[in-house]
């Protein structure tokens, strides 16, 4: 029986040892898996175009720029995240972009949202609008090819 | 009071009756109106948008105070004897004008929609006027002054 027990135990602590160098193998690729192909991963992700739009005055404008509601050229298949700002005091607004049913919530003054979209391959056009002030705040997004 | 018109253009009803209610206010010394660069029209809308500065008048009076805390002596302390907020208790009591759509410490925003459908139409179009009104030397909100 003792020696029965003392080769149990050395099993254990043998299986034990293995389990242990198999985790530390499992990481180690692991690891040498992702050192290899993180490069790769971040070279060929597509980068996200920002356009934030500031609400004020009951108009958007693109931040940093003075045109009142301007036309959003994208490109086919381009990834873009649209922010809203809201600084139009005691005034609340959205952004809608209805034919991709995107919408973000009303935002009170001094507020923000965001929302991301693939613009279709296809060339289309939407109209982006504050919900609540649609006639007058609201312009033009196109798809279309650069080579415009 | 004194008046500055000269860089508004006339558009806005509500703006004219915002005008028409300084010149009641004897706190009120002088008032400029002035056209905002948002203004502007399509098929289905009219946007005005207006801006008031307006001065109050001020009153002097004596204040008891001590240098360097021993010896007594009376200054003279000029201050406004109207606030803005003391202007949007004044607006609120005149039946056209009522409260504002929104105040701040340095501004009140009117909002005035109207649907407007001129003779032998059916549609008509949006009348949106807004009207901010600041103390004069208070800096604007509107959206050039952010460059």
């Amino acid at each position: 029986m003792g020696e029965e027990s003392r080769r149990d135990v050395g099993y254990r602590r043998a299986g034990g040892i293995r389990g242990a160098i198999a985790v530390v193998v499992v990481i180690a690729v692991a690891m040498l898996s992702l050192l290899v192909l993180f490069p790769f991963a971040v070279a060929t992700r597509t980068p996200v175009r920002e356009i934030t739009l500031v609400a004020r005055d009951m108009t958007f404008y693109v931040e940093g720029e003075t045109t009142p509601n301007p036309t959003i050229w994208l490109a086919p298949g381009e990834e873009v995240q649209f922010s809203l700002h809201n600084a139009d005091p005691g005034i609340a607004h959205n952004l809608a972009i209805m034919g991709w049913q995107l919408e973000t919530a009303r935002l009170e003054t001094g507020a923000s949202a965001t929302f991301r979209v693939r613009a279709p391959e296809d060339p289309t056009r939407q109209r982006y609008v504050c919900t609540p002030h649609r006639q007058m705040m609201g312009g033009l997004i196109v798809v279309a090819a650069p080579s415009r | 009071m004194n008046l500055d018109k000269t860089q508004w253009s006339g558009e806005g009803i509500f703006t004219q009756a915002l005008v028409d209610a300084c010149q009641t206010l004897e706190d009120i010394i002088f008032l400029r109106v002035e056209d905002a660069p948002a203004s502007r029209a399509d098929v289905e809308f009219n946007f005005i948008t207006n801006e008031l500065y307006v001065q109050f008048r001020e009153r002097s009076r004596a204040v008891q105070a001590k240098v360097f805390g021993l010896f007594p002596v009376t200054r003279t302390v000029t201050e406004p004897t109207m606030t803005v907020a003391g202007l949007e208790q004044a607006f609120c009591g005149i039946d056209e004008i009522g409260p504002p759509d929104y105040a701040d410490e340095g501004m009140l925003q009117y909002l005035r929609t109207e649907r407007i459908v001129p003779p032998y139409q059916t549609r008509g179009y949006k009348l949106v006027e807004l009207v901010r009104v600041y103390e004069v030397g208070s800096p604007s909100r509107r959206q050039d002054d952010d460059g």
